[in-house]
């Protein structure tokens, strides 16, 4: 009962402040974004992780996402109030019963003098600084080939103090599946081109510490996010060839941690490269066991990488005004031996874009050699 | 003796220099206005950008609502950092102080940063009319974006008419030329810009603002980093 005191109060806050709305309907904010994607895959057919296609993969894909954006946004004296909903209506291969509807979003936020913030919902956590991996965030991991999706938020009940050159963020993140909660402290310092954060979450009997850094040059950007925690999401297999289970893992530390760059090479070149560690993934000796027991242990399966390490690179060449973009993308584990070359091509106008982008797989642990997606993308 | 009214020394210049360069200085300087931004390629609108725009002291944050591609998009600035909110991911980055302002002919630093008296010194002053002067200024240190700049300036509302910006090797690289005076709080300001990046072809960059305020009521907290993620 006393847990939903608190929500109840804030949600009452924001309602009771957003009472004065239907005088003030520029305060009122939509958008609806109409996204609509078709694929073609040319499956591997010597591949050890689905071989004769058992798994039953198609070649031709489709997906169409809606999603509608309403805000309502109110201040009255020094108090403001923010209620946002976001929906996300998606179809596959447009099949009648592929149709779901998931609520992306759904937050009320109430601040006091722009200092205080309290929120209560479900709303997008924005925790790490790299670009393509960001181990900060233990719930939602972005997709490395597009990470501009747009992804579901997190229940959470959280605090804010700004402060001048930073902020003091108190979470709790309920967990209906074990009717528990995870707790979460975060320190933000923003200072002379030197960005950095300190994190900390705890659940049950296990931790996890994390740091951000970035730098902001004239000309480039430098980041780095790192973690130790006691617990961890991985399977392994032991040297008797055993699957080790991720709650058979958990109270040992491991480390997993990102640092990349992003520099203006000239007005129309770009690039980006991203290094990652995570010592909780598959060794060299590890991963000659995963191989021959393919494809009865494909619950390890990463289709970037499986190793400890994992490097990104990319090269964009775009017009001077933002309208169009080539990108040269490349994942390569040097472990495992995978490697993706993804170029992508991106045209974007005032309230729509398309992307046009290809997939090429050349590693043992693929399961297709070829992909390639069109993408648009409607704003209104 | 015209010409020698009209061509003062760089004594007589540096003696006046905190007079014109603090006046330009208040004369850009408003905390709120909104504004619209158009790329034109041969005179034909190819972007645009819709937008709000808080000012307090150095620090700058601009709010997108149009086009619909960027609705929601923020920007914050202050001396040496620039970060962008990116509602889609519900992100913030940080960018590269002189990336090129949304593809438009001016780079972040130009908009986001306008501090004659602070980044330059006047080297001359010659008059171009009765209310009209050409300050040549020069920057007090290499991190500034342009080592030398000339500027007209009517003397009778203050306000600036043109800004050529210049390389150290004394190459025009940029072009701002300020229309349409509007009395703001007392002040004068120019309410349109036009930016010309003279290393690129037939390309200018528009920016017409409205609804000036010289102050805004926003707190400090409300220009950081933490409050654009909200």
């Amino acid at each position: 009962m006393k847990n939903k005191i608190i929500p109840s109060l804030i949600l009452f806050g924001c309602i009771f402040n957003t009472y004065t709305l239907y005088a003030q309907s520029d305060k009122v904010s939509y958008q609806m974004i109409l996204e609509s994607k078709i694929g073609y895959t040319k499956l591997d057919k010597e591949s050890a992780l689905n071989p004769a296609n058992f798994m039953q993969l198609k070649t031709n894909n489709s997906l169409s996402q809606l999603y509608p954006i309403v805000s309502f946004n109110n201040t009255l004296n020094h108090t403001t109030t923010r209620l946002k909903v976001e929906g996300n209506l998606k179809n596959h291969n447009f099949e009648q019963d592929s149709t779901s509807f998931e609520m992306q979003e759904i937050y009320g936020q109430l601040s006091v003098d722009y200092k205080h913030y309290f929120t209560f919902g479900k709303k997008r956590l924005d925790w790490g600084t790299g670009m393509i991996w960001n181990p900060t965030n233990f719930f939602v991991q972005k997709d490395p080939l597009r990470t501009q999706n747009r992804l579901a938020g997190i229940f959470m009940l959280n605090y804010t103090y700004i402060l001048t050159d930073g902020e003091l963020s108190f979470y709790i993140f309920p967990d209906t599946e074990t009717k528990d909660f995870k707790l979460a402290l975060k320190y933000n310092y923003s200072g002379n081109r030197i960005d950095a954060s300190l994190s900390f979450v705890e659940y049950k009997k296990y931790q996890q510490l994390g740091i951000d850094l970035s730098y902001g040059g004239d000309l480039f950007t430098l980041y780095s996010e790192g973690v130790v925690k006691n617990f961890t999401n991985s399977y392994r297999i032991a040297t008797n060839g055993k699957l080790v289970l991720p709650k058979d893992r958990n109270g040992l530390f491991y480390i997993e941690a990102v640092v990349g760059t992003s520099i203006i090479l000239n007005t129309r070149l770009h690039f980006t490269a991203e290094y990652r560690y995570r010592g909780n993934q598959l060794t060299s000796s590890e991963l000659a066991i995963y191989k021959k027991q393919l494809p009865a242990n494909l619950l390890l399966y990463d289709p970037i990488s499986l190793s400890k390490n994992s490097c990104f690179a990319s090269l964009t060449y775009s017009d001077l005004y933002n309208r169009w973009s080539l990108n040269l993308r490349t994942f390569f584990d040097p472990v495992s031996n995978q490697l993706i070359v993804s170029p992508l091509g991106t045209f974007t106008l005032n309230n729509f874009q398309i992307e046009l982008s290809a997939m090429i797989y050349n590693n043992a642990f693929s399961l297709s050699d070829f992909q390639t997606q069109l993408l648009i993308s409607y704003n209104f | 003796m015209l010409i020698l009214l009209s061509s003062l020394s760089c004594f007589a210049a540096n003696k006046e220099e905190p007079h014109y360069l603090e006046l330009l200085d208040k004369c850009l300087y408003i905390e709120y206005g909104t504004a619209r931004m158009e790329v034109y390629i041969k005179n034909k609108v190819i972007r645009y950008y819709e937008m709000e725009s808080y000012r307090k002291g150095e620090k700058l944050r601009m709010e997108f609502s149009a086009p619909a591609t960027e609705k929601g998009r923020k920007m914050l600035s202050n001396e040496t950092n620039l970060w962008m909110y990116l509602p889609r991911t519900s992100k913030v980055i940080k960018l590269p102080l002189k990336q090129s302002f949304m593809g438009s002919d001016a780079s972040n630093r130009d908009l986001m940063r306008i501090a004659y008296k602070k980044d330059y010194t006047i080297l001359k002053k010659t008059a171009k009319g009765n209310t009209i002067i050409e300050l040549e200024l020069k920057a007090k240190d290499t991190s500034v974006s342009y080592n030398s700049m000339i500027l007209t300036v009517d003397t009778q509302t203050m306000t600036p008419i043109k800004q050529e910006m210049y390389s150290l090797s004394r190459k025009l690289i940029k072009t701002m030329t300020f229309e349409k005076s509007v009395k703001v709080d007392g002040i004068y300001m120019p309410s349109i810009y036009i930016i010309t990046d003279e290393l690129r072809k037939n390309t200018t960059t528009k920016l017409v603002y409205s609804q000036l305020k010289r102050k805004n009521d926003k707190p400090i907290e409300f220009f950081t980093l933490a409050s654009i993620r909200r």
